[in-house]
């Protein structure tokens, strides 16, 4: 865990316990949010803006910052009690609700073949003080979305528009988004039309490789012949790719790693 | 002494007392029963039926048992439960008179249980009345309204009237009316209503935003701009893309006229207008006169 309370720095993971003494105050930019946070004498008090793209790669972590502190900010936030040795700890979330792709330009999966493709989903970010977690916040809100065969069976997800690509060169490196490497299979005999993928996220760890990239474990889903759902398979560790990768999240949903899942628009009757 | 026992000892081996002890124990036995099996049947119901249902068949299970243990008391202390029911046929008939509303919604309710349309937290609307269901009782169903007023609905209207149950299913539809000028370009329009919808994180991305023309309106073209989210949010939507639609509307020049009314002639051409600062005496005095 970084533990380097002055540096700002732009190559270390945005995440873990940074020191933050009595009267100071930082700054994480990570992505397209600018998360505040100051260490009053008898509280903490937290400011969330959001100032940039969805899609921007900022990370910068000033702490402590030497810009103003916007206490005149209209969501400031204030979490009263402030032990002087208790320390700040961000942790990675994902989101609490499945994650709905939809790839930029929507392409087939061909019959009795696979493919593998890397989604990206947003990260969620939870503030602990102390050993209570007292916050939670998205980077960014991705907008909600109805995933189901109509509008009275479904459930409510959340919607992320992606290049859906196949090569993880490819895959723009962004501090605020978690990569899940999906491997498509079509056992059927009929070509599989992918216009939105169905990721249930809060059933995935993080996991975070030596280059502070985060990422889920693989995902393999099976398209069977005349079944409109599909078979998913959570990988018990990191992604190969992702070198040197440590647990830093687990799910928010227990549950086995074999489930059955409705996954692609293409299925529903 | 003697005498008092004598006598003591002939009541409690008279017919009549034993009758009356084997009425009690019938009595409590099937209270007790009653009781028992009510609560064991709910227990039973419990996953399977919501809270009211439960309920009610365990009234009803608990009443019915009374009612037969009672009947079977009644007949041990010698009660001729023939004459007994006559009387209450009668009895009933007068009372149904009597309290033909509330039977009404008594049977009402039992329908609407049956039924469940809603069930308690739901907001419904009842003709003018739209509130969050705090009770459905044997009468009536009670309502918060949102300016938190009580409300009571008679079950027979609820029956009886159009129903609207807002939070049975999990999103909603927001239909917006939007008149823009005529001078409007269409797919520049359908551009920028997309983008604000699309703007808008409590909007949902699926089902997809519609764009549908309405018609030539008589000032402006007429669109209907319809967007979903989830029913808990549906307020914040309103609001959110009703000022996201003005802002971005304002931004692209478009306006959103007020009614307004051309005058022309029927070939089209403009109606010839002359303004007069010299009147002719004659000519005022003509239009004077025509006034009177």
């Amino acid at each position: 865990m970084p533990q380097n309370p002055t540096m700002s720095t732009d190559d270390a993971a945005w995440w873990g316990r940074r020191a933050l003494a009595s009267g100071q105050h930082g700054r994480w930019s990570i992505g397209p949010l600018d998360l505040w946070l100051l260490h009053g004498e008898q509280e903490w008090q937290m400011v969330l803006e959001r100032p940039r793209d969805p899609a921007d790669a900022t990370l910068a972590i000033d702490v402590p910052c030497a810009d103003g502190f916007p206490a005149d900010a209209n969501d400031l936030l204030r979490f009263a009690g402030s032990p002087a040795d208790s320390v700040p700890e961000l942790r990675v979330a994902l989101a609490d609700r499945p994650m709905v792709s939809r790839p930029q330009n929507p392409f087939y999966v061909p019959a009795r073949g696979q493919v593998t493709l890397y989604l990206s989903s947003p990260a969620w970010v939870q503030l602990h003080l102390g050993d209570a977690m007292v916050q939670e916040f998205p980077v960014y809100t991705p907008s909600d979305t109805w995933f189901g065969p109509n509008t009275v069976n479904g459930e409510l997800c959340y919607a992320t528009r992606t290049q859906a690509r196949l090569d993880l060169a490819d895959v723009p490196v962004r501090p605020h988004r978690v990569i899940t490497p999906l491997t498509i299979e079509n056992k059927a005999s009929d070509a599989l039309f992918l216009e939105r993928v169905n990721l249930p996220v809060p059933r995935l760890p993080v996991f975070a490789d030596e280059h502070h990239r985060l990422w889920t474990p693989a995902v393999r889903m099976e398209r069977e012949e005349d079944r409109d759902m599909a078979d998913m398979k959570i990988d018990s560790g990191p992604p190969g790719v992702a070198g040197g990768a440590q647990r830093i999240a687990e799910p928010r949903q227990a549950g086995g790693r074999h489930l059955m899942v409705r996954a692609f628009t293409a299925l529903f009757q | 002494m003697n005498e008092w026992l004598q006598t003591a000892q002939t009541f409690v081996t008279s017919e009549a007392f034993l009758a009356a002890i084997r009425a009690a124990v019938y009595l409590l036995v099937g209270l007790l029963l009653a009781r028992l099996l009510s609560r064991g049947l709910a227990r039973a119901l419990e996953d399977k039926l919501d809270a009211q249902q439960v309920m009610l068949t365990r009234r009803i299970s608990f009443y019915l048992i009374v009612l037969l243990v009672l009947a079977s008391a009644l007949r041990e202390l010698g009660f001729d439960l023939t004459v007994l029911l006559g009387a209450a046929g009668i009895l009933t008939v007068a009372l149904g008179f009597a309290s033909q509303t509330s039977a009404s919604n008594l049977i009402s309710g039992l329908f609407l249980i049956g039924e469940r349309p809603f069930s308690v937290g739901d907001v419904i609307k009842v003709g003018d009345a739209t509130g969050e269901v705090l009770s459905i009782d044997p009468l009536s169903v009670k309502l918060r309204t949102f300016d938190n007023l009580m409300v009571r609905v008679p079950n027979e209207t609820l029956v009886k009237t159009q129903l609207t149950n807002l939070s049975r299913f999990p999103i909603r539809r927001l239909d917006m009316q939007i008149g823009v000028g005529y001078r409007t370009d269409l797919k520049q329009l359908r551009d920028v209503l997309m983008g604000v919808a699309e703007r808008n994180p409590v909007c949902l991305e699926e089902p997809k935003p519609l764009f549908i023309f309405l018609e030539y309106g008589d000032s402006a073209l007429k669109i209907q701009l319809s967007v979903w989210a989830r029913r808990e949010k549906f307020l914040d939507l309103r609001n959110s893309m009703h000022e996201g639609v003005k802002a971005a509307l304002d931004e692209a020049g478009i306006d959103i006229p007020f009614p307004q009314r051309t005058l022309g002639g029927l070939d089209g051409s403009p109606l010839p207008v002359r303004i007069v600062d010299n009147v002719p005496e004659a000519e005022a005095e003509a239009e004077a006169s025509g006034r009177d």
